[in-house]
């Protein structure tokens, strides 16, 4: 019994064109379908594409985390005062 | 009818703005030395931004949006107030213009005066670098980034803010922010792989084996 799913096929990408994707594609940006699945196509089958792909992804968290600065207690007193007087 | 800044009783309009600045600070903060790289400075123009932002308020036409909006407004502060007064050198300008939708890819062209060296490890970064990287590094390599691509991945990254609203925050098009996280990332990438390579965490022998 045949399972043909009548899948479309998905158009092959190079390396150039799945990196200019891929902050898009990390940053939650890859929103139009087809882009998306050839970037997923891409990576599924190309380590290097993968291993970089990794990389930002590690890169991306850390940033999240570090790029946090706790505001310093004077200028919170700063800003309360600033709100109270307006 | 939902409640927008101009329905609100003055009062109820500086508690909810209050509790909006106190929700927000520690962003602000986090901002203001990205842009300044400065705490007192930083600190400064937080205060300012905060009372523009109140005289404003009336005309913050959907709430929902509070955060890009105090934050063009911080933005906008820096740019006016702040950067004239810098004695800092000015930053090399970038063309920021998003490349033509043609052959060349906008990777491509960023790579295109990169060593080979810096290529080879870039199509496959060794595994090890990802462990050893620390979030300081990473911060230090993004301090040094022109303040273009510092404050962009600051919104996006950060913040968590969608293109467009980074775009709204930066007052160019959604383009030129998809561009910059690009540009900006890829100058990161070097940084790092500049400061692995003196610290000794790269090995350096990487192959380029993709190109499909």
């Amino acid at each position: 019994m045949s399972s043909n799913t009548n899948k479309p096929e998905i158009e092959e990408i190079d390396c150039l064109e799945a990196i200019d994707n891929l902050y898009a594609y990390l940053d939650g940006e890859l929103s139009d379908e087809e882009s998306l699945a050839k970037f997923k196509q891409h990576i599924s089958h190309c380590r290097s594409c993968y291993s970089r792909s990794e990389l930002e992804g590690v890169i991306n968290d850390r940033i999240k985390v570090s790029g946090k600065n706790k505001s310093p207690a004077s200028l919170q007193k700063r800003l309360r005062h600033l709100i109270d007087n307006f | 009818m939902p409640e927008t800044s101009q329905t609100k009783t003055s009062t109820d309009l500086k508690n909810w703005f209050s509790h909006c600045i106190e929700e927000n600070m520690d962003s602000l903060y986090a901002l203001g030395l990205r842009l300044t790289r400065n705490s007192a400075d930083a600190e400064d123009l937080v205060a300012e931004a905060v009372t523009r932002a109140w005289s404003a308020i009336r005309t913050l036409d959907d709430q929902n949006r509070f955060r890009p909006w105090l934050f063009r407004i911080l933005h906008n502060c820096f740019i006016s107030d702040y950067r004239k007064k810098s004695v800092r050198p000015i930053e090399t300008s970038y063309n920021e213009n998003p490349v033509a939708d043609d052959d060349k890819s906008e990777i491509a062209t960023l790579l295109i005066n990169q060593s080979n060296e810096f290529l080879n490890w870039w199509a496959n970064p060794e595994r090890e670098f990802a462990n050893n990287l620390l979030g300081e590094d990473i911060m230090a390599a993004i301090e040094d980034l022109p303040e273009s691509f510092r404050i962009t991945v600051q919104l996006v990254n950060v913040e968590g803010l969608s293109y467009d609203e980074a775009a709204e925050v930066l007052e160019i098009p959604p383009g030129t922010v998809r561009s910059r996280m690009k540009r900006g990332r890829t100058l990161l990438q070097k940084a790092l792989w500049q400061h692995a390579k003196e610290a000794g965490l790269i090995t350096g022998n990487t192959i380029l084996e993709c190109n499909k």
